[in-house]
């Protein structure tokens, strides 16, 4: 029935055939979308698949290479955001464009040319924000406002500019339960109101609860479109992540050893100055992987800062019973300490992109060698053993790292990290935007390390590859640990419970003393619980 | 004697006045324009030659005040724009460094100033500057509030009403609010469809033609006419770029501050001290600059900051 | 919502390049040079043929007669510009825009100036009283240039307080401290002193094969060494990390703010040296323009040559050529000062500006611009419209 409605219905929006490409490599190839008028289309992909970069050729950020846009049945030349709000599309991103030490009331008018005085825009706006339900102060300054409120600012921006075509890219991502079901209440109102919507997401229950129909992308071409109604969680995922839908994933069976790294007591900050972990208690084990869950953003890489010492933070850290609190990574190195931290944001963190990839091996060793000189000789030959071992694809040893693809960007990192030959390896989401088979490759090392027994905390965003992959899951809400339980009594319905706090282990069962090890190393006296 | 110096104070600040206003323009939508001190000569030589433009089509003895501050005027803002034009080429749409950029500006706008400005006639400079150095005849009747604020030129008055002008643009229109989120945030201007290669240019090109007439003034006006060539309007450029942060990115503070700095500069003249602390006392206003810069930094309020973007360029396909 | 607005698109739109192949950017580079070049002879040129008649042969080899009949002086300029430039490389790779080459130079000079001021005395009772003069000379330039670096430093590493216009205004508050020191030298009867120990010649470095020889040595000394220190040792390794991405040196254990004052300190030694070589061999006394614009020159010279040393030579060496042969036209022809040298240097700033764009970005024709279509609808009428790279 709600076919027939559909079809009823008239197309909003086509594209047709857009490709897009970054440095030969293909974000969008050869894409093809339509959208009704007042529906909800949901575009579904992992992490990497070109759902961000084709949002961002529609809103005018990126001009395509190839193909077109019609709106109503018209081709619409788009090149700017301007453009694109002229054809009526709006798009609220997953890194909000706000300004920062401007209101929300001047964030909203930012580019409109009405001639409405501050006070009048202020009416208008608080008129749509009523309309929808929004509860928000407009006169507050962005910089005061917490991610659901700068959320909010956005959406009554895109509001405001009147648009019938709404893209939202992962809007659920930084939101708590409660905040998204508000959210979905409010994009079914705009739906109503005749809008056509587009949500941008990669999680399965929200595209089957708020969608009416579903496209999806995978490695940046187009796999096709289905009526929300007429599929479920199996056949998304099937289309979602191509043929090798079975994780193939293998947790190496193992005896742990002592506990080498354990962590009581907790806080750390945000750059906000807000808290991002609260009282945080758990250990890590040689040989064994520790996984931590979590929805984005509740203090995933504010936790891996803080032990790597990159980070201020109130709490103990002790290796092997010995304490490390307030060392700085220089400090742990000093000691002898063999920790890797394979952060988050590669190019960033981890390498330094415009370095050639021999002085990128160098990083972490170029003390080791005496004297004053570098020893680019033994980092030659250590990127070139990465080079073969990992398959890494590159022009030379002398090629800037930044201009590698992200999996061979990220094969180089973890090739230098582990040939440090770490006992400690902590490594935040180490496979996004990685193809499969870079991704297993990643695994594979992984498992070889803990093999070595090398004590890993893995902080993944996939629950199938953080059930099959890890020997425990720490669950983090909005930085308070929810519990920590072997993957092997747990379910995805759990995790996903704790996840947003309706469950918590750790009141549940206070006497299993989670995060506390029974063997362990520090002489509890000094530390206290 | 302190209604001569603060009337002294006035006729020097202004000089830093124009080129703060045009400087905290620029900056506004994240450009450091280094090349302020070589706009300025630009401005300078651009006034001279359209007084000497004037002249020649109506000659000396036929002076208008009004039509002859015009004609500078409006040769000083083209030539301190063309200036500008460069540095916008150069930086908004080729995207080169902004301080390399600026010095590149300031050594040609200053070898443009001394080179050309050699090889012109300056005679009746002089001559032409009486005409436009005083606005109000009879201002001594006044006693010391005419003497203080009523014995300047029209540029003078001028500069304070771009200063006003400027800071509601900035603060009170829609325009302006536009113009600041550029310089906070050019990917969020560029995403609510501003046309940030627009602003910019417009920026820079209207900032640079208000530096260009804080040149044509001194020579002009504050010198009568008398320093051309030596005119030592580079280092007022620099003192310029100063006041900017000492006025915090605020025109309206920056009228003050002007008066505050040509005070300092021209204290020297004032109280009894030999030649050699006059030497000292020329630093004054860089060290206050450095000390402001100093405080702003350590308190770290949000208000007081320079434009989050300055000093980067915007290309919107960064990746 | 209106449908048939039109839309925005620019004629061209700006692309990142791929890495262009070497020898392509060099040939990019020559020919902005050659342009430049023959653009600057026109203007010369221009000037030169209202006030006297000689032709252009004529002009021109007044021009390289100019720039060539002292080879120590031009050799000795060369040098300056490629000391100034080589000075801010350590700072520019760090990403620390180090405006302030010309007060620390300035500070150190003076310095130097004082003791050969004060120590005269001493200095002309014996050979080994000079010799201990002179390092003593060099040491406290050292000491006071690097003083003069790194108090910006500090605060840029503690409060991130904005070093271009703090090293910019500590070079006008250097060149007052130059100008009141002079007066105190001078017993407050003359500007300045003038030529310190113009008789007994105390704290000058000794004339070997020339006056500038020793001077010129000691920079190609420092040249060789900052390139050595760059890219062969742990600092300057240190260096290049701190500037690619100052966050993943912190990650690797690296002690960001120690490695900033260090390096800070460097470039200030380099200056320090600069100056005193002003003082013992060049020109023997000081006022605030004694390195005229040197600082900032030598920020676009280090910026332009990508931080290579063997480049930065290159192009101080045409730089000043350049400037000494305009100088000797500005002279001969009397155009009145020798400012066109500035101008011309302007020019040749800006034009390689422009082709180091087009190094780093290409253009691309947009087949959907309104102007596009003005332009060549007529020539691709009906078809569906090309697109073309240049």
């Amino acid at each position: 029935m709600e076919n027939n409605q559909l079809n009823s219905k008239k197309i909003k929006l086509e594209l047709r055939n857009i490709s897009k490409h970054f440095k030969g490599i293909y974000a969008n190839k050869n894409i093809n979308i339509s959208l009704y008028e007042g529906e909800i289309l949901s575009i579904l992909g992992e992490n990497g698949s070109g759902k961000t970069t084709l949002m961002n050729v529609l809103s005018g950020i990126y001009t395509p290479d190839e193909g077109e846009i019609y709106i109503n049945n018209k081709l619409a030349n788009i090149h700017s955001p301007k453009d694109a709000f002229e054809y009526g599309i709006g798009m609220v991103h997953q890194h909000f464009k706000l300004v920062d030490t401007f209101t929300a009331i001047e964030n909203i008018i930012l580019g409109l040319k009405d001639k409405l005085s501050l006070k009048e825009a202020l009416e208008k706006a608080t008129n749509i924000a009523d309309k929808y339900g929004f509860k928000i102060d407009l006169k507050k300054k962005i910089h005061d406002m917490s991610v659901s409120e700068k959320q909010t600012v956005e959406i009554i921006k895109v509001l405001y500019r009147n648009v019938d075509i709404l893209i939202l890219d992962e809007p659920t991502a930084v939101l708590t339960i409660q905040e998204i079901d508000r959210l979905f209440d409010i994009i079914r109102k705009m739906r109503d109101d005749n809008k056509s919507i587009i949500i941008i997401t990669h999680k399965l229950n929200e595209v089957l609860s708020i969608s009416d129909r579903v496209s999806i992308l995978r490695k940046g071409e187009y796999i096709g479109t289905l009526i929300t109604k007429e599929t479920d969680e199996r056949e998304l995922t099937n289309y979602m992540v191509g043929n090798k839908v079975d994780l193939k994933l293998e947790r190496l069976r193992k005896e742990a050893t002592v506990p080498t790294l354990e962590i009581r007591g907790l806080n750390v900050l945000k750059d906000d100055g807000t808290p991002a972990i609260k009282d945080l208690n758990f250990f890590l084990r040689g040989g064994q992987i520790l996984g931590v869950a979590g929805i984005a953003g509740c203090g995933q890489k504010e936790l891996c800062e803080a032990i790597v010492g990159l980070r201020h933070y109130k709490g103990n850290i002790s290796h092997f019973g010995e304490s490390i609190v307030g060392y700085t990574p220089e400090k742990i190195k000093e000691i002898g300490i063999r920790m890797s931290f394979i952060p988050e944001d590669r190019l960033g963190l981890g390498l330094a992109p415009n370095l050639s990839i021999v002085d990128n091996m160098l990083l972490k060793s170029y003390q080791k060698s005496k004297g004053i000189f570098v020893n680019r000789k033994d980092a030659k030959k250590e990127a070139l053993g990465v080079i073969e071992r990992y398959n890494v694809q590159t022009e030379s040893v002398d090629t800037p790292v930044k201009n590698l693809s992200g999996g061979n960007i990220q094969k180089i990192l973890l090739g230098r990290e582990i040939g440090t030959d770490p006992n400690v390896i902590i490594t935040a989401y180490p496979v996004r935007g990685l193809d499969i088979n870079s991704s297993y490759m990643i695994y594979d090392i992984l498992n070889e390390e803990k093999a070595k027994n090398t004590a890993i905390l893995f902080v993944g965003e996939d629950l199938d590859v953080l059930l099959a992959f890890c020997d425990k899951i720490m669950v983090l809400c909005e930085g308070r640990n929810m519990g920590i339980i072997h993957t092997k009594n747990t379910t995805k319905e759990e995790i996903g419970l704790m996840m947003t706090g309706s469950k918590n282990l750790m009141e549940l069962y206070p006497e299993k003393n989670y995060g506390f090890a029974p063997d362990s190393l520090i002489d509890n006296k000094e530390v206290g619980k | 004697m302190l209604v001569a110096f603060l009337a002294a104070a006035i006729s020097m600040g202004i000089v830093y006045l124009y080129g703060a206003i045009g400087e905290t323009l620029i900056e506004k939508v994240g450009n450091l324009n280094l090349g302020i001190p070589g706009i300025m000569c630009l401005g300078a030589l651009g006034g001279v030659i359209g007084v000497n433009t004037y002249i020649s089509l109506f000659t000396v003895e036929n002076i208008m005040g009004w039509l002859l501050i015009i004609f500078s005027m409006t040769f000083a803002f083209l030539f301190a724009a063309l200036g500008g034009l460069i540095y916008a080429i150069l930086t908004v749409s080729f995207q080169a460094n902004q301080n390399v950029t600026g010095l590149a500006l300031t050594t040609f706008g200053v070898g443009c100033m001394k080179f050309i400005g050699s090889n012109i006639d300056q005679s009746n400079l002089t001559t032409a500057s009486r005409s436009i150095s005083k606005l109000f005849v009879n201002y001594d009747k006044l006693g010391w509030f005419g003497e203080i604020f009523l014995s300047h030129g029209i540029l003078v008055y001028l500069s304070i009403i771009i200063a006003v002008l400027v800071t509601l643009f900035l603060n009170k229109t829609r325009r302006g609010l536009f113009l600041r989120s550029i310089g906070e945030s050019p990917q969020t201007a560029d995403a609510q469809g501003i046309n940030v290669t627009l602003y910019k240019y417009m920026a820079i090109l209207v900032g640079s033609g208000i530096a260009g007439l804080g040149g044509l003034y001194y020579v002009m006006d504050r010198t009568g006419g008398t320093t051309f060539v030596e005119a030592s309007i580079e280092a007022f450029g620099w003192m310029s770029v100063a006041l900017v942060i000492f006025s915090m990115w605020k025109p309206g503070i920056s009228i003050i501050g002007s008066i505050v700095f040509g005070g300092l500069y021209i204290l020297r003249s004032f109280i009894n001290i030999t030649p050699a602390q006059i030497k000292l006392f020329e630093i004054v206003p860089y060290l206050v600059t450095i000390i402001v810069l100093i405080v702003t930094s350590i308190l770290n309020k949000k208000n007081s900051q320079p434009p989050a973007s300055l000093g980067v360029n915007y290309y919107r396909e960064e990746r | 919502m209106n449908e048939n607005k039109k839309t925005h698109a620019p004629l061209f739109s700006i692309i990142k390049r791929d890495d262009l192949p070497l020898y392509k950017s060099i040939i990019i580079r020559v020919l902005a040079f050659i342009i430049t070049f023959i653009l600057a002879m026109f203007i010369c040129y221009a000037t030169v043929s209202k006030k006297s008649d000689d032709g252009y042969i004529k002009m021109m080899s007044t021009f390289f007669t100019g720039a060539t009949n002292r080879p120590w002086k031009l050799a000795m300029d060369v040098c300056l510009l490629l000391a100034f430039a080589i000075a801010i490389v350590p700072a520019f790779k760090m990403k620390y825009w180090n405006m302030g080459a010309n007060g620390q130079v300035l500070m150190g000079a003076l310095i130097s100036i004082i003791l050969m001021f004060y120590l005269n005395d001493f200095a002309s009772k014996s050979t080994f009283n000079n010799i201990l003069l002179i390092v003593l000379m060099l040491v406290s330039s050292i000491a006071v240039s690097i003083l003069w670096a790194v108090i910006p430093a500090i605060f840029k590493v503690y409060f991130n307080t904005n070093e271009t216009l703090f090293t910019l205004m500590m070079n006008y508050v250097a060149s007052g401290i130059v100008g009141y020191v002079n007066y105190i030298l001078a017993k407050g009867k003359e500007e300045s002193p003038g030529i310190i120990n113009l008789t007994s010649k105390s704290g000058w470095l000794p004339t070997i094969v020339d006056k500038y020889f020793i001077a010129i040595v000691i920079i190609i000394l420092i040249t060789v060494f900052v390139y050595f220190y760059m890219k062969k040792t742990k600092h300057g390794y240190e260096i290049s990390v701190v500037g690619d991405s100052i966050n993943t040196a912190k990650y690797v254990g690296m002690n960001t703010k120690k490695i900033i004052i260090r390096t800070i300190c460097l470039s200030g030694a380099i200056c320090g040296i600069i100056g005193f070589i002003y003082a013992s061999s060049i020109n023997h006394s000081i006022s605030a323009n004694t390195c005229g614009s040197l600082g900032f020159t030598g920020v676009l010279v280090a910026w332009l040559a990508n931080f290579s040393p063997i480049i930065i030579a290159g192009i101080s060496f045409v730089l000043v050529f350049l400037s000494s042969g305009t100088s000797k036209i500005s002279s001969v022809y009397k155009l009145g000062n020798n400012d066109i040298s500035n101008v011309i240097i302007g020019l040749l700033f800006f034009s390689i500006l422009i082709c180091e764009f087009f190094i780093r970005f290409k253009l691309k024709l947009n087949s959907q611009s309104t102007l596009y279509k003005l332009i060549f609808g007529e020539l691709l009428n009906g078809k569906k419209g090309g697109e073309g790279q240049c």
